[in-house]
């Protein structure tokens, strides 16, 4: 095991070289820029190509089009310039043509866009969100291998924080296990087969008169793929210390990194507090925030934006316990960078505010049931 | 009574009746102006198309203009020789008659 | 009936009995089924033909991907038997450059109408010029968006009417058309930079020598290559379709005419 000392965009360029990654394509936008420095510097000495695109807009489009060959792509930036990109991602997921594609993301305002997909149409991608470099290596791997399993786009939700912070990786290439065969790629074999492969949102069949028209078959018949890669990818967490919680605090990403230590570090001093980290974005997982707010008194949600992922929690919670938010939006003026609010004390008290709360209200519902017992039997 | 012509084709023509569309392109590309549209007769479509009279040459006009791909065309080994039961009169214009009317 | 009974017609349901050979089929080779649904008169299918008869020739079927774009013709897209990839509008140049950076020895050309390129996509096609990109894009002209019903677009001429501006297109509401062939031609990335109509057979054959050559191009690694296509739109035109060749040649070729703008190609 080699372990490097690197920022977590070299990392995660690191990641996709490893994951077979030869062909990027990206804008500069801070805090993406690195990666897509790194990947032009990398791509190259591994026979793969890195393409410095007009706009994000072409960047998707340059990905896609390398993606259709079978090369595995990938392309990213921040939400902002995802937001350029949305129309050909619902195309692309459409197309079924497998691609990766990163946010490093200003915060965690982009939970929407990242999970409700921010295009039109039905469509859904698998939503990874690592915590940390050493656990970005192997998410973004990961974010290939479902991509292709799938022929679907997956995201891979990064921010500031792990583009900048350096850590010590080890990067060795993952096997995730066999895929599927890539005859669906384009490579020109096919022409003059009388059965030329095409690859399109529209469909996956010529559509004419003699072959037959259908548009709503296809569109249902995407739709059941994407219900089944939702029914067969399980959704991805970690959670800790949910024995007897009173509190559950829910956070992904770095602040979910934060949470847990601060949990951690409330266990130790005896409070009964737990967490849950949704490592998958989407899938969201529903069962383990269910079964871990039966037990609890209360559920916390901490977020870096105004409240975003707190609509999955509350319907996982599904009225089992009160869902209060602690999170909300903490950056410094320039409007990406690092927030007070991501500190492992600031959080810690909101939790001890909300596990005070929700351990008055239980002595007051224990109060109140008295009062109407004794009422009652006066 | 006038004897009967006799026009040189050096080519002909395969037409896919029902595949035309009724633009007429093929009319005016025709350097020698041996295809006319039907009047009253249309094809499965609605549409009216083109007939051919003598005097082909097989230079592919028609086919390379048209959008519908209702052309295959042909050329002889030997040029074939119709006789034509009535002279195809030119006006001063130089265009042939008849040719599709009302 | 013919008007006149008399005229011989020659009987042209099956191929002749006396030797002949064939000399223009009726689709080449890559158009597996002709029938399509585009207006009677539309130039488009004979600029197809055109391009995909040079893919041929050149012997790059299986290597070719067509990358299209959005408008009338690519519904036509699924008459071909060669490999598309269908992109959206405005975007089919910067798929194509992935499908080309990725898979250098395939054929990557794009497909795409004026509206697309002009309008939405003008961006991604002079990046791609720029770049010297070893893509070959064609630009099927007609002067308004088809597909939507005949709309102004970026190249419909002054005094062109269309359904958004029905009484001719001016100056000083609606600006000037783009010249696209013009302004690729002035970017040292393009090597190859022409211009054809298909409103008539000699047209028809000069097309194919360009498309031809911007293919060649292409093949030998040359760089950029661009071919635009003026074809007729009697719809979009308001025009009988026998009037619409006139149309072309009167109005559109008047304007963005025919030629090779550039050729630094070896």
């Amino acid at each position: 095991m080699t372990r490097v000392l690197m920022e977590g965009s070299e990392a995660i360029a690191e990641a996709m070289v490893a994951a077979g990654c030869r062909f990027f394509a990206g804008y500069p936008m801070t805090p993406f820029t690195e990666v897509l420095e790194h990947m032009a510097r990398k791509l190259p000495t591994h026979g793969g190509v890195c393409m410095n695109a007009e706009s994000e807009l072409e960047a998707v489009g340059m990905a896609w089009g390398a993606a259709a060959t079978g090369t595995k792509a990938a392309t990213g930036s921040v939400g902002q310039g995802l937001s350029l990109m949305q129309e050909s991602l619902s195309e692309i997921t459409l197309a079924r043509i497998p691609l990766v594609v990163l946010n490093m993301a200003r915060g965690q305002s982009d939970y929407y866009q990242a999970t409700r997909g921010g295009g039109h149409g039905d469509y859904r991608h698998l939503v990874l969100a690592p915590m940390d470099a050493p656990e970005a290596v192997e998410l973004v791997q990961l974010a290939f291998h479902w991509a292709e399993k799938w022929r679907n786009p997956v995201l891979v939700f990064g921010d500031y924080y792990l583009a900048h912070v350096y850590q010590s990786v080890d990067v060795q290439p993952l096997d995730f296990g066999p895929l599927p065969d890539r005859s669906w790629a384009l490579d020109g074999t096919s022409g003059g087969s009388g059965r030329a492969k095409l690859l399109s949102p529209l469909g996956d069949v010529k559509q004419r008169d003699d072959v037959g028209y259908d548009l709503q078959d296809y569109y249902l018949r995407r739709a059941a793929e994407t219900a089944a890669m939702v029914e067969g990818e399980p959704p991805l967490v970690e959670t800790g210390y949910l024995e007897g919680a009173e509190v559950v605090v829910v956070a992904y990403g770095t602040p979910g990194k934060y949470v847990r230590f601060a949990v951690q570090a409330m266990r130790a001093d005896g409070l009964p507090v737990g967490f849950v980290r949704p490592i998958t974005l989407f899938p969201f997982p529903t069962e383990a925030v269910a079964a871990a707010s039966a037990q609890a008194r209360a559920v916390a949600v901490y977020e870096n934006s105004v409240g975003q992922m707190i609509d999955d929690v509350r319907l996982a919670v599904l009225g089992r316990a009160p869902v209060h938010f602690i999170g909300g939006l903490t950056l410094d003026s320039s409007g990406f960078g690092i927030g007070p609010d991501n500190d492992v004390a600031v959080i810690r008290s909101r939790i001890e505010a909300v596990l005070a709360a929700a351990s008055a209200d239980a002595a007051n519902s224990v109060g109140r049931s008295r009062a109407i017992r004794e009422g009652a039997s006066q | 009574m006038t004897p009967p012509d006799v026009v040189v084709s050096r080519g002909t023509l395969v037409i896919d009746v029902d595949a035309c569309k009724g633009c007429n392109l093929c009319i005016d590309a025709c350097p020698p102006g041996v295809l006319v549209m039907t009047t009253h007769q249309v094809n499965s479509r609605g549409y009216r198309y083109p007939e051919l009279i003598p005097g082909c040459t097989g230079c592919k006009a028609c086919s390379q203009v048209c959008p519908d791909f209702v052309f295959q065309v042909y050329k002889y080994e030997t040029p074939v020789r119709n006789e034509v039961a009535m002279p195809l009169d030119r006006d001063v214009d130089g265009e042939r008659t008849p040719r599709g009317g009302p | 009936m013919t008007t006149d009974s008399q005229v011989t017609i020659i009987p042209t349901q099956r191929p002749p009995e006396q030797p002949a050979r064939l000399v223009d089929d009726f689709t080449p080779d890559l158009i597996d089924v002709g029938a399509h649904h585009l207006c009677p008169g539309c130039g488009e299918p004979v600029a197809m033909r055109s391009i995909l008869e040079a893919v041929a020739d050149l012997g790059a079927v299986q290597r070719a991907i067509a990358v299209f774009g959005i408008g009338c013709y690519t519904a036509f897209s699924n008459n071909l038997d060669c490999e598309v990839l269908q992109a959206l509008h405005g975007r089919a140049p910067s798929l194509a450059t992935g499908v080309k950076r990725a898979k250098p020895d395939l054929l990557a050309f794009t497909i795409q109408g004026d509206g697309d390129m002009v309008n939405e996509g003008l961006q991604e096609v002079i990046h791609a010029a720029a770049r010297g990109e070893n893509i070959t894009c064609f630009m099927l002209n007609n002067g308004v968006f088809g597909e939507t019903g005949g709309h102004l677009t970026a190249t419909t001429v002054l005094g062109q009417r269309t359904k958004n501006t029905l009484d001719g297109r001016n100056a000083k509401d609606h600006g000037y058309p783009i010249l696209v062939s013009n302004l690729l031609a002035q970017l040292q990335g393009a090597t190859y930079v022409a211009r054809a109509a298909v409103n008539n057979a000699g047209n028809v054959a000069k097309a194919r020598r360009m498309i031809t050559r911007a293919l060649e191009v292409q093949l030998q690694g040359g760089g950029f290559s661009f071919v635009e296509i003026l074809t007729m739109c009697p719809t979009g035109w308001f025009v009988e379709t026998t009037e619409a060749p006139d149309y072309l040649s009167d109005n559109l070729a008047a304007v963005h005419a025919i030629g090779v703008v550039k050729d630094d190609g070896g």
